[in-house]
């Protein structure tokens, strides 16, 4: 860990107010981008890196300077997005639950997955991202975070490693995996 | 796949495209690069597969960087504020800066002199009798005091 990143942490324990400000301007893009992607949710995002930065003001003294402050951070963010994943898809089967019981009559769809944008509506630019941010949503939380880690915020393996706790191998193997799920997904749309 | 012959798209092993990411990736080692490059010259199949992931890898990378809302800050102390209940980032009125026991040490103060000058008032409120300053009717003499006579 730097220098810089000992004295901001020794501040931070201190509750020094200041450095708190200092860690949200020098982070706060990095966890909404990485929360951003992860949940596919403007709004929920935002709910999610406040959450974040709460429980590192909360839990610093936590932090055992093992690992860069970064690393640890984005590892807050990494848990928070995972249980924000799993609450979500518990809303949505309740809530489908719900719907179902009161459509009884009506045949529907009980695919899983997320309506795949339609290929006249994927075209260039934002519709693109569009595509690669639903296709993003569809993967399971395990290997989502590793290719927003690795393919979206071009974080080293070394890096995913320490903010996942897997091993190297495990990392290399299930981000294959989930680059060959999203090429499948994306790949009439590239 | 390994024999020569050509891959179909579906059909590759974990261990193929556990090299196609790490080849993406510029982690390959230099003996497994070479095999699979030597693999990727005489199959379209496999050479069509490592494009197509590699367009999926390079679309990923170009996803745009997004800034966080302005209001993030601000809302993450105002949160942080409200939930330590004033120890932290508290700034804004009277209330928010000194602690709720002076303010309830004040408010008692306060109240038991309140109290004390009610009970020691002699109307039983607050308010101070007045003597009478009215002016003498007209034609009313100023008493003037005698002076005392001996006998």
């Amino acid at each position: 860990m730097s220098v810089s990143d000992r004295q901001l942490v020794r501040r931070l324990r201190d509750r020094d107010e200041q450095a708190f400000r200092e860690l949200l301007a020098e982070h706060r893009d990095k966890v909404y981008n990485l929360t951003l992607r992860m949940l596919g949710n403007r709004a929920e995002a935002e709910d999610v890196a406040q959450e974040v930065f709460i429980t590192v003001f909360k839990t610093i003294d936590s932090f055992r300077e093992e690992a860069r402050l970064s690393t640890w951070l984005y590892r807050v963010a990494v848990n928070h997005c995972k249980n924000r994943i799993k609450y979500l898809a518990r809303r949505h089967d309740r809530d489908k639950d719900q719907l179902d019981e009161s459509n009884e009559a009506a045949a529907t769809s009980s695919s899983p997955a997320p309506p795949v944008p339609r290929p006249d509506r994927a075209v260039e630019g934002a519709q693109m991202e569009r595509v690669l941010q639903e296709a993003i949503g569809t993967l399971d939380e395990d290997h989502r975070v590793l290719v927003v880690l690795r393919d979206v915020e071009d974080l080293s393996i070394e890096e995913i490693c320490e903010i996942t706790g897997l091993p190297d191998g495990t990392v290399k193997s299930r981000l294959h995996r989930a680059r060959l799920a999203l090429r499948k997904k994306v790949t009439r749309h590239l | 796949m390994t024999d020569g012959t050509q891959t179909g798209a579906g059909e590759l092993d974990d261990r193929t495209l556990a090299m196609m990411s790490d080849y993406l990736d510029g982690t390959l080692a230099p003996a497994e690069r070479e095999e699979l490059e030597a693999r990727l010259a005489v199959d379209p199949a496999l050479r069509a597969e490592l494009d197509e992931m590699k367009a999926t890898v390079g679309a990923l990378k170009g996803l745009g960087k997004e800034t966080a809302p302005t209001k993030l800050g601000p809302t993450v102390e105002e949160t942080i504020h409200r939930r330590s209940a004033g120890r932290f980032f508290g700034r804004r009125t009277l209330g928010d800066r000194v602690p709720f026991g002076v303010l309830l040490i004040a408010a008692l103060v306060a109240l038991v002199a309140l109290g004390f000058l009610l009970w020691s008032s002699t109307t039983g409120s607050l308010k101070v009798e007045r003597k009478d300053t009215a002016p003498p009717p007209p034609g009313a003499r100023e008493a003037i005091p005698r002076p005392l006579t001996t006998p």
